[in-house]
Formats: C-alpha cells, sequence, structure tokens
C-alpha cells in the first residue's frame, strides 16, 4: 500500500471505527426522560371488560425532598383504560412527560376481581417483554384498587418499596408470608396442581391521597397492611386464607421456618415462637388410597409465659406436648376445610404427580385422590429458647 | 495456508468455545421442553455419538495429515469433483458463521437493544471477526485462552447467587421419558452444536501433535458443561418457565439476587456471555475464511475476510424471518443437512481415500 494512500484509508476506517460507538445511541436511556415506575396496579372496569392500569411513577424531586421531609409527593399515579395489555405503554404517552419505564417496578397490585377472573393474559404479555422481571412480588387486595395505589405510606416512601420490604420481613420474623410468592412462583405452577399463595393487603380506610399523611404521627392511619393469603390454582384466586393457616400453609409447603404461636395451659396465655421448623413428608400409597405421613420438627422460643408456674422439666414437657397438639390439630382442620372447599391445602396432588412408578399411574389420572388422603401426623419440638428469665415474677 | 501453530491445550479451549457458544443460550430451553426434567441426560448420548463422529474426522485427517477439509477433499477427489465438494464445505461453513452471527443479532435485540437494527450488531461483530481471521489462528488462540476464564468465572457466580432458587422437587419424577422417543425429537442436537464442528478439520493442520488429544476432550467436557448448565435451568428456574422461554440462561440472570441491593444486573453479565458468542463467531469466520483461502489458492486472507463480512451480514438477515422459522427448520432439517457435512462426506472421502490408497499402486496419501 502506497504512503498516500495508507494516509487516507488509515483515518477512513479510524473514523469508520469510531462511528461504531455511536451505535448504541438508538436504544438511549436518559434517566432525566424516563418515568421510574416503582408500583403497578391492575384491575378490570366490570362495565366495559377492560383492564384497568395504575402506574405509580417516582418524582425524583419529591425523592430528594424526602430527605428534607418538606412533604413534595415522591410518587404520582397515572390510570389508563384499555383493552389489551399492549396498548398501555401508548396510552402512557399520551400524558406522562416522560417515557414509561416499567424495568424496575418493585411490586404488582392486582385486584381481587381481576385475580378471581385469571391472570393468563398479562402474565403472557408480562413473560414476553423483554424489560420485564418475574421476580417481582404480587400482592392480591381486598381494597379498591384506586384506593391502594392513592395511598401515600410513611417510613419507606415508595409504597411499592414498603410492601415489598413488608413483605421480605415475614418469611424471617413471622411466617405470615413466603418469598416464593413471585410472579414467577404463580408462573411456575400454572400447568400444576399445586397451589400458590400469593398475599393479600388492603388498604386502611382512613387513608389519603394527600402528601400531608406523611406529616401525620399516626402511622396506622391510610396505611397497606398484609392481612391473609390469596389461594392461586394456576393462573386464577380461588380463595382466601386468613394470617393462620398462611401461616400452617407455608410451613407445611417448606416454605416457612419460623412461626410464632399463642398457647393456652390451663387457661393461662403462652407466646411461642417456633423456629427452625423441619417438614418431612412421605406419600405412600396402600390399596389405592394415598397416605401422607408428615413429621415436623422443630425449636421453641418462650417468649412471653404466664402459667403462674415455675420453670422446670415438667412444664417444658408440658408446653411440648401443647404444641404439638395444637399444631397437629390445626393441621387436620385446615385438610378438612380445604377438603371441603375443593382445596389440596397439603399439596398432595402434587406429590403423587411427582411420583415414580407403575403403582402411581391410576392414581395420576384421577384429580380427585388427594380428597381421600390418609393423614398422618407426628410432631417433635423441644423448647430451647427461655429467655432470660430463669422463674417468673409471681407477684405473691 | 498460513504459517502458525496452536498447542493443544488452545485446541482444546478453540473447541470447548465453539461447542458452548450459542448452544448455551438457545438449546436450553427446546432440550427441556422435549424431555422435560431429563433433558440433562440428553447431551449425554449426543454427545457420545458427536465424539464418535469426530474420531471418524481423526481418521480422516490421519490419512491426509497437513490438509485442511478442503485441501482433503480435492486431494482426494480431484479439481472437478473434490472441488465441488470443497465448495459445499466452504458454502457450510460461511452459512454456520451467518446463523451465530443471527443467533447474536437475535439475542441483542430482543433481551438488550431493541431499538437498535440488527444489522449493526451483525456488522460490528464480523468487522472484529474478520479482523480477528486476518490476524490469524494464533490471535484467535490467545484470546480464547484469556476470555474463557472470565466465562466460566461469570458462569460460576450467576449460578451460585442463583442457588438460593434451586428444588429438587423440579426433577421430580426422574427418568420418565420415552427414551426412542426423545433420541428422535432431540436428533437436531446432533447436528447443532456436534457436527457443526466439522469446520474445526480447518484447524487440524495448525495443531501441534495429534489434534485428537485436544478435540476428543474438548468435546466431552464441553458436553458435560451442557448438560450441567441444563441441570441448573431445571433445578433453578424449573421445567415448565425454562420450557416457555428462549434464553433461559438469559432469564436466571436477569431475576439474579445476590442481595437486597444487588440485583438489575443481567447486562454486565450478559455482555461477558456475549464475548462466548464472539468467540465462537471468530473461530467460524476464521474457518470461513480460510477455507475459501484454500479453495482458491488465495494467501492474502484479508481480501476474503473483508467481502465475507458484507456477505455473511446479508446471508444473516436472509437466513430465516424470526426464531419461530428457526425453530421448525432445526426440527425438521437441522439433523439431515447437518449430518451431511458432517458423516455423509467424511464417510465418502475416507472411502474414496481408502480404495485409492489400496487400488491405485503408489498413492499412499498418509505417506506422503
Amino acid at each position: 500500500m502506497s504512503g498516500i494512500l495508507r494516509k487516507r484509508i488509515v483515518p477512513l476506517v479510524a473514523a469508520l471505527a469510531v462511528s461504531f460507538g455511536l451505535t448504541g445511541c438508538w436504544d438511549i436511556v436518559e434517566v432525566n426522560q424516563l418515568a421510574i415506575i416503582n408500583m403497578i396496579g391492575i384491575d378490570r372496569n366490570p362495565d366495559t371488560g377492560n383492564l384497568i392500569v395504575y402506574y405509580q411513577a417516582i418524582n425524583p424531586t419529591g425523592i430528594i425532598a424526602q430527605q428534607r421531609s418538606d412533604g413534595k409527593a415522591p410518587v404520582y399515579t397515572f390510570k389508563f383504560e384499555k383493552s389489551s395489555p399492549a396498548a398501555f405503554e401508548e396510552a402512557a404517552a399520551g400524558i406522562m412527560p416522560r417515557k414509561l419505564f416499567p424495568d424496575h417496578f418493585q411490586a404488582i397490585v392486582v385486584s381481587r376481581r381481576l385475580a378471581e377472573e385469571g391472570l393468563l393474559d398479562i402474565f403472557n404479555y408480562n413473560e414476553n417483554k423483554n424489560n420485564r422481571r418475574s421476580n417481582v412480588d404480587v400482592f392480591i387486595t381486598n381494597s379498591p384498587i384506586s384506593e391502594v395505589m392513592n395511598t401515600y405510606v410513611p417510613m419507606e416512601k415508595l409504597p411499592g418499596r414498603s410492601i415489598r420490604s413488608t413483605l421480605e420481613m415475614q418469611p424471617k420474623f413471622t411466617g405470615r408470608a413466603s418469598q416464593d410468592a413471585q410472579l414467577r412462583d404463580v408462573l411456575e405452577h400454572l400447568e400444576s396442581p399445586e397451589l400458590t399463595v400469593v398475599p393479600l393487603i388492603r388498604v386502611d380506610k382512613r387513608n389519603t391521597p394527600n402528601v400531608n399523611r406523611l406529616e401525620d404521627i399516626r402511622g396506622n392511619i391510610g396505611n397497606l397492611m398484609l392481612v391473609g393469603g390469596a389461594l392461586f390454582r394456576k393462573d386464577r384466586m380461588i380463595g382466601e386464607l386468613d394470617t393462620e393457616r398462611v401461616k400452617l400453609f407455608l410451613t407445611l409447603k417448606g416454605e416457612s421456618r419460623n412461626i410464632y404461636k399463642e398457647l393456652k395451659i390451663d387457661g393461662h396465655n403462652l407466646s411461642i415462637r417456633a423456629e427452625n421448623i423441619r417438614v418431612k413428608r412421605k406419600l405412600t400409597l396402600k390399596d389405592g388410597t394415598p397416605n401422607l405421613k408428615l413429621t415436623i420438627r422443630s425449636d421453641l422460643a418462650l417468649l412471653m409465659q404466664n402459667m403462674g408456674l415455675d420453670l422446670n422439666v415438667e412444664t417444658m414437657n408440658r408446653i411440648n406436648q401443647k404444641f404439638e397438639q395444637q399444631l397437629t390439630d390445626e393441621i387436620v382442620r385446615l385438610m378438612e376445610e380445604g377438603k371441603s372447599k375443593g382445596w389440596d391445602l397439603l399439596g398432595v396432588a402434587g406429590d403423587i404427580q411427582r411420583k415414580r412408578g407403575s403403582e402411581w399411574k391410576d392414581a395420576k389420572r384421577d384429580e380427585e385422590i388427594w380428597r381421600h388422603t390418609k393423614l398422618g401426623i407426628e410432631v417433635v419440638c423441644k423448647v430451647r429458647t427461655l429467655g432470660t428469665m430463669a422463674h417468673p415474677y409471681k407477684g405473691e | 495456508m498460513e504459517r502458525a501453530t496452536i498447542s493443544q491445550w488452545q485446541f482444546f479451549i478453540i473447541t470447548l468455545n465453539f461447542t458452548l457458544g450459542t448452544t448455551f443460550f438457545i438449546r436450553p430451553g427446546v432440550l427441556i421442553a422435549t424431555a422435560k426434567q431429563d433433558a440433562w441426560i440428553v447431551p449425554w448420548w449426543v454427545g457420545a455419538a458427536g465424539l464418535a463422529t469426530a474420531w471418524m474426522w481423526l481418521n480422516l485427517y490421519r490419512l491426509h495429515p497437513g490438509r485442511s477439509i478442503i485441501q482433503i477433499c480435492t486431494s482426494t477427489a480431484g479439481k472437478a469433483v473434490g472441488g465441488f465438494f470443497a465448495l459445499l464445505y466452504a458454502f457450510f461453513f460461511i452459512q454456520i458463521t451467518a446463523w451465530v452471527t443471527r443467533n447474536l443479532g437475535d439475542f441483542m435485540k430482543t433481551t438488550l437493544m431493541p431499538e437498535t437494527p440488527i444489522s449493526v450488531f451483525h456488522l460490528m461483530f464480523l468487522v472484529i471477526a474478520a479482523y480477528a481471521a486476518c490476524k490469524g489462528v494464533e490471535t484467535i488462540a490467545r484470546v480464547n485462552e484469556s476470555l474463557t476464564l472470565l466465562l466460566g468465572f461469570t458462569f460460576v457466580m450467576v449460578v451460585l447467587f442463583s442457588l438460593t432458587e434451586w428444588e429438587w422437587k423440579r426433577f421430580e419424577p426422574a427418568l420418565q421419558m420415552d427414551f426412542w422417543k426423545t433420541v428422535k425429537d432431540t436428533r437436531s442436537l446432533y447436528g447443532f452444536p456436534y457436527m457443526e464442528m466439522i469446520s474445526l478439520a480447518m484447524l487440524f493442520p495448525y495443531v501441534k501433535g495429534n489434534p485428537g488429544k485436544s478435540l476428543l476432550p474438548g468435546i466431552a467436557a464441553a458436553t458435560g458443561l451442557l448438560s450441567l448448565i441444563i441441570f441448573f435451568t431445571i433445578g433453578i428456574l424449573g421445567v415448565y418457565r425454562a420450557s416457555h422461554l428462549i434464553y433461559p440462561l438469559y432469564i436466571i440472570a436477569e431475576e439474579l439476587r445476590a442481595a437486597p441491593f444487588i440485583e438489575h444486573v443481567e447486562a454486565a453479565i450478559a455482555v461477558v456471555w456475549l464475548s462466548s458468542l464472539f468467540l465462537k463467531l471468530s473461530i467460524a469466520f476464521y474457518c470461513s475464511t480460510i477455507a475459501l483461502c484454500d479453495l482458491f489458492g488465495l494467501k492474502n486472507r484479508s481480501r476474503i475476510a473483508l467481502p465475507l463480512v458484507f456477505l455473511v451480514s446479508g446471508l444473516a438477515i436472509t437466513i430465516m424471518e424470526n426464531n419461530v422459522v428457526n425453530a421448525q427448520w432445526d426440527m425438521r432439517y437441522t439433523f439431515t443437512y447437518f449430518s451431511l457435512f458432517g458423516v455423509v462426506f467424511p464417510v465418502v472421502l475416507l472411502v474414496w481415500t481408502g480404495v485409492r490408497n489400496r487400488f491405485i499402486p503408489g498413492h499412499k496419501e498418509g505417506a506422503s
């Protein structure tokens, strides 16, 4: 190559190579031009049959103001109504001055009526999007969705982050919700008979869509609260469990390792936390009937006792026995209640589908066989933690 | 022919990356959809078949030492018939390069940068691949060596952080597949990636010593890793979700949450994994370039590499309309079409060589 040619070609190639760096401009994302969505609410209009979506967008100046507590709105809620989930981004472009950016949203709240209809269309739309995430927490609400989405909450000023943080605490401290209650967990069971529990929330009736609420000292007012669990079979909500039943359901599924319980011995109250709960399930088939043997082991922590008794070995044994009996009764009751409503709360049908061997062939075909399950329960627990008192004060 | 040599270790790494690049992104979802929770077993028997086929290529090479597959065609069957075979091979290698390019473009367009025209990805990667091809096989081998460690590290980190999602029950009930039906339904895995490794026969002459000593372990290691990737995908994502997704491994990275404040790291991970696709592309591109050079007796690779960028870029756009068409083509024709180049032609060349060595006096290729 001659010197002159080299002098012309090298800069040309270099310029071309540098211009490659500009190709990212097609997908450029300017933070200042984005409406960062923190929480999404979904409902269906019963009159038109259209979907209603609420986007809760973060107000950047409101977040900065948060540090100074000068009361600026941390989020704004936008409402749209369209026939298809795919139409909302276009609708949003007509009113929001920034580009909709749902990549980092923290929670989806779905109205109970829509959850009962089924969420398959929404799941499919979400899973197909390149910027979606299915490890997002899903909540079902008994309250009108407009109230949930138009509520400012204290402490964590972003409502999405607030309910997500509340949920994340539960498996460790109360067992009232599972970490496996995300969108992907519901998706995974779309073809299986297994039931999933999704947190159920409601909003305090005294809620206000005004940011002045953030200046109110009363934390309960207008707050979002966890009130139980929405039971899902495939893509549809089929029922509701109260908090105690949610704890039990999650414990038996192995998704909750700690639960808080109140016992009564001789008319006296005791507060117990069952910790490190291990559940062993053994399903066998006897004369065509499933036999489920549950072995539950746990360590107990005595949080408070008002029995008027000294703490000795005999008292410990009575506490152990009471807890074992109470848990056994609750499990039997849960199973019976489930049967009466057609809910396989012990997950027997799912266990049967995962069984190998020709002897399970007929059982796998019979969708109702779980109803005939014979249940055997063994609870083994020991009080391990007592607190810092050797004996309770008796005041005598 | 380029005067260069690569070590056994380098060829092992090249084999590993060529087999796994694009495969680990695309194949797990398809295999899990077919073989469900037993999908991780499928690579073992397909890999065994791949090893047997590679052993046959090595035997062919043993009869024609120091020659690439293109040169073997022309030296065995003559300029006319052998040249025709060689031309088909050259076209096949270009086609593989176009497929890899398109897979790469589709991945970028679908997951990371949906607004950018797909041709931009194609051209950008191809220009670098062409540069690598001009620099030669030693450069490509060294790049392979240096990037593989990073790839392995990223993969291990993603798996470790995702293990919180692991559930053994996702593998139950195990070993339930209808074996022969699964063999039939997963036969395309034999075509892609195992049969397309015939491209590596272009590199045999550059390997110091016996290429079989690194080719066969490379295929075996890639098979083990592919099986492991599928195993992790099932354990972390579950059969149902993984079988509905095009890039299940990317979804694992996308949903990874190492800690409450470490999430949304998929772009960083994908960029590292993209280098794996690039490694495969650069090897495929190099093989295509030297195939054309060998066929037409050209010495300057850059004269082939530059036009090839545009040819492959165009082919990558037209080779398939979309992923659905590609999946259907793959299911129906990959096994047959790839076997033509991976099995039928090499067998013909082996027989041809055997017959000539036996019946034409003084014509012993192996002794030349």
